[in-house]
């Protein structure tokens, strides 16, 4: 009876060790890390831990093929393992060929695995800093074994893009300071005894501000404002019988509003839209003949504009050309600015 | 025969100018693209490959093609040179105005075809040590000379010897050697020196690029297709400095007089380098006219700032900024302000879009500002 059961469960062993392998032939990857997750802890020999460790990094299982890998490692080449950690530590001279092409192929397995890890981050993470110290490691000890140098570059270089890239991505507050000189017109309307004529003021002035806002590598989103003195001359137009002109009629006023930009340079050289409101306060001098009166356009005008930065590391150059919504003046304004 | 080469010659172009913004990619020298080491004229073999690669967008190039595909067909009519001694191009500019647009009284809209050109270069020794360089084709004239002059001409022609890459002579008909050599021809700066694209004279120009600096020395005796009486003679003199190893600061001065005029030039100027293609152009200079009757002496003060980004390759979002004093003894002043985009969608073809507002201040009056739009198509083969 006793004999009967041996057989049993031998029998059984076999049954059950083969159905890795008959998966594996079948490329039933599915199937061969099934196995693997209902039974861990069983006795698989090593060309099954191979079969199952293929099976994890092609379903992208890569950090269960991360233990399977340490734990080969603990199993069959430990040993040579610590040494080889030694040895890198204490910067000692390193010959690959003491070393197994076997156990090369478990680091560069784990190199990979932590390396699929790093491109699976969408975002930058805490848990980023941890992997890409166990990828760097791999990556050391594959470089210091000479195997697959080409590879492990190239990988190297890929893995250190994305985590920039990562880094990049993440939005920071900033803000900064800046002044513009600044030109804009207005329109106003002189009208009485049955004519009438336009009257264009033309402005400069200077407008002190600021931005706050996030930006991250790529974009930047803000909200920007300035207060402005300044002052204009006006007259009418060449071509009207009336005759009305003044000049250094003082402007003051205040323009902000929100703002995108895109950053084209590692230098945060950036081109963006800024949709402003321009507030003006500015009064011209009623004509002489009361028989004349001035219907000045709003005080309020909305704005798209063109914005420009070109960084010098905290200071910049900007530029900004805007035209009215809804009427025909422009706006533009050329200015210095630093960031903190 | 005439309508035929016409026809070719349609086809044919230059530029104009070089491309000072593409300090912005590193190139601080005109030399590593141009064989005239101040600029402009015919791109050399390296300029080819890197119009075609590094300016150029690579949107359109099919997907099978590698960088050094697109390099090898930057050549002449797609090929590479079976020969080093011989090199052709043809190329045309061409481009709509449109002055005062939407408005019903003012509009004005007009074709101009600005420039057709053939240009051969033949050039020998190592590191083109001698080469000679000629282009001719058509130049419209101004409206009120149409009829009077041919429109087909000579635009430049010219030797050069390098004894050694650091020195170089040309003698011949070239552009002026004096300040930022902006391919806007109308820009204040190159209007008020008379350096602008049909301002090229006969002389002898002498070039030195050291480590740190660029030097052009150049004397003149004006365009010999022209009148006695009209041609500028003079010469001018041209420093620049790199800075922080990207940057370029220089200085230009010119003196020319011809029978009517005596004219005083002198600007400084700066290129910055704010990398991957963005970049910032300013200078700022005087012309100093005395007329040979005193009708019209003064002094003209320009300022210039020319700003680009590139947000992809290809694609460059521009800025022109320009004021213009034409008597700093006046307080009248204008200040031109050029938002634009040029697109380069393959090699040899360049699009380009530019709004100019120009604002006049003046004490006594005020008036709207006037707008023009450029819309200019540039094919090089």
């Amino acid at each position: 009876m006793m004999k009967a059961l041996l057989i049993f469960i031998m029998l059984m062993n076999v049954a059950i060790a083969n159905d890795v392998t008959d998966a594996w032939a079948k490329k039933d990857f599915v199937r061969v890390t099934e196995i693997y997750r209902d039974q861990p802890a069983r006795a698989y020999t090593k060309k099954e831990l191979v079969y199952i460790s293929y099976s994890l990094r092609k379903r992208g299982f890569y950090r269960q093929d991360i233990k399977l890998n340490v734990r080969l490692i603990k199993q069959n080449y430990a040993n040579q393992h610590k040494r080889l950690v030694t040895d890198i530590k204490n910067a000692e001279t390193i010959d690959g060929d003491d070393y197994p092409d076997a156990l090369k192929v478990l680091y560069w397995n784990l190199m990979n695995d932590y390396g699929q890890i790093l491109e699976s981050y969408k975002d930058a993470s805490t848990l980023i800093k941890k992997d890409h110290q166990h990828y760097l490691m791999f990556s050391k000890i594959l470089s210091e074994l000479e195997f697959r140098e080409g590879k492990v570059d190239k990988y190297n270089d890929k893995i250190v893009a994305h985590i920039t890239y990562l880094e990049n991505k993440v939005y920071k507050f900033s803000r900064s300071l800046s002044f513009q000189y600044m030109s804009w017109q207005n329109e106003s309307t002189l009208s009485g005894l049955g004519s009438k004529t336009g009257l264009v003021v033309t402005n400069r002035g200077l407008c002190a501000g600021g931005e706050m806002g996030y930006e991250n590598a790529f974009y930047h989103f803000y909200m920007d404002g300035c207060v402005f003195a300044g002052s204009g001359g006006v007259s009418s137009d060449s071509s009207s019988a009336i005759t009305y002109r003044q000049s250094n009629v003082p402007a003051y006023g205040a323009k902000f509003g929100p703002g995108a930009s895109m950053i084209v340079s590692s230098s945060g050289s950036r081109l963006g839209v800024k949709l402003p409101i321009i507030y003006t306060m500015q009064k011209l001098q009623e004509p002489q003949n009361s028989a004349y009166s001035i219907k000045e356009d709003s005080p309020v005008s909305f704005v798209g504009s063109l914005y420009s930065r070109w960084q010098f590391k905290r200071w910049y150059v900007q530029t900004e050309f805007g035209l009215y919504i809804q009427k025909e003046q422009t706006f533009w304004g050329l200015g210095l600015g630093k960031t903190f | 025969m005439k309508l035929f080469l016409i026809g070719f010659l349609f086809l044919f172009s230059t530029f104009a100018s070089a491309y000072t913004q593409f300090i912005g990619h590193s190139y601080t020298s005109c030399l590593n693209c141009h064989f005239n080491p101040s600029g402009g004229g015919p791109l050399n073999d390296y300029g080819r490959v890197v119009s075609a690669t590094l300016i150029s967008s690579g949107a359109f190039y099919p997907k099978t093609w590698n960088e050094e595909k697109v390099a090898y067909t930057s050549g002449f009519l797609f090929r590479k040179p079976k020969q080093d001694w011989l090199r052709t191009q043809i190329n045309y500019r061409g481009f709509q105005v449109v002055q005062n647009p939407g408005s019903s009284k003012n509009e004005q809209k007009r074709w101009i075809n600005m420039q057709a050109d053939a240009r051969v270069i033949l050039k020998f020794g190592e590191n083109d040590k001698f080469i000679a360089v000629g282009q001719y084709g058509y130049a419209p004239l101004p409206q009120n000379l149409e009829g009077e002059q041919t429109e087909w001409r000579s635009r430049e022609h010219y030797v050069g010897y390098r004894p050694s890459p650091k020195v170089g002579i040309y003698a011949g008909l070239m552009d002026k050697v004096f300040g930022i050599k902006v391919i806007e021809h109308i820009a204040f700066s190159r209007i008020a020196p008379e350096v602008t694209q049909n301002d090229q004279t006969h002389g002898v120009m002498g070039h030195y690029l050291g480590e740190k600096w660029e030097m052009f020395a150049h004397g003149f005796v004006g365009n010999l297709a022209q009148d006695e009486d009209l041609r500028m003679k003079g010469g001018s003199v041209m420093v620049e400095r790199t800075a922080f190893d990207i940057h370029r600061i220089g200085a230009s001065v010119m003196s020319s007089k011809n029978n009517y005029q005596d004219l005083l030039s002198y600007s400084g100027h700066t290129r910055l380098n704010l990398k991957e293609g963005s970049a910032i152009l300013a200078e700022i200079g005087q012309t100093n006219r005395k007329t040979q009757n005193g009708s019209d002496d003064r002094t003209m003060r320009y300022g210039l700032l020319q700003t680009y980004l590139r947000p992809v390759r290809g694609t460059y979002f521009l800025a022109n900024i320009e004021y213009f004093k034409k008597d700093i003894k006046e307080s009248d002043y204008t200040v031109r302000w050029g938002p634009g985009i040029q697109y380069f969608p393959i090699q040899r073809l360049e699009l380009r879009l530019d709004a100019y507002n120009t604002r006049n201040f003046a004490p006594t009056s005020s008036t709207k500002d006037s707008w023009m739009y450029l819309l200019q198509t540039h094919i090089w083969l």
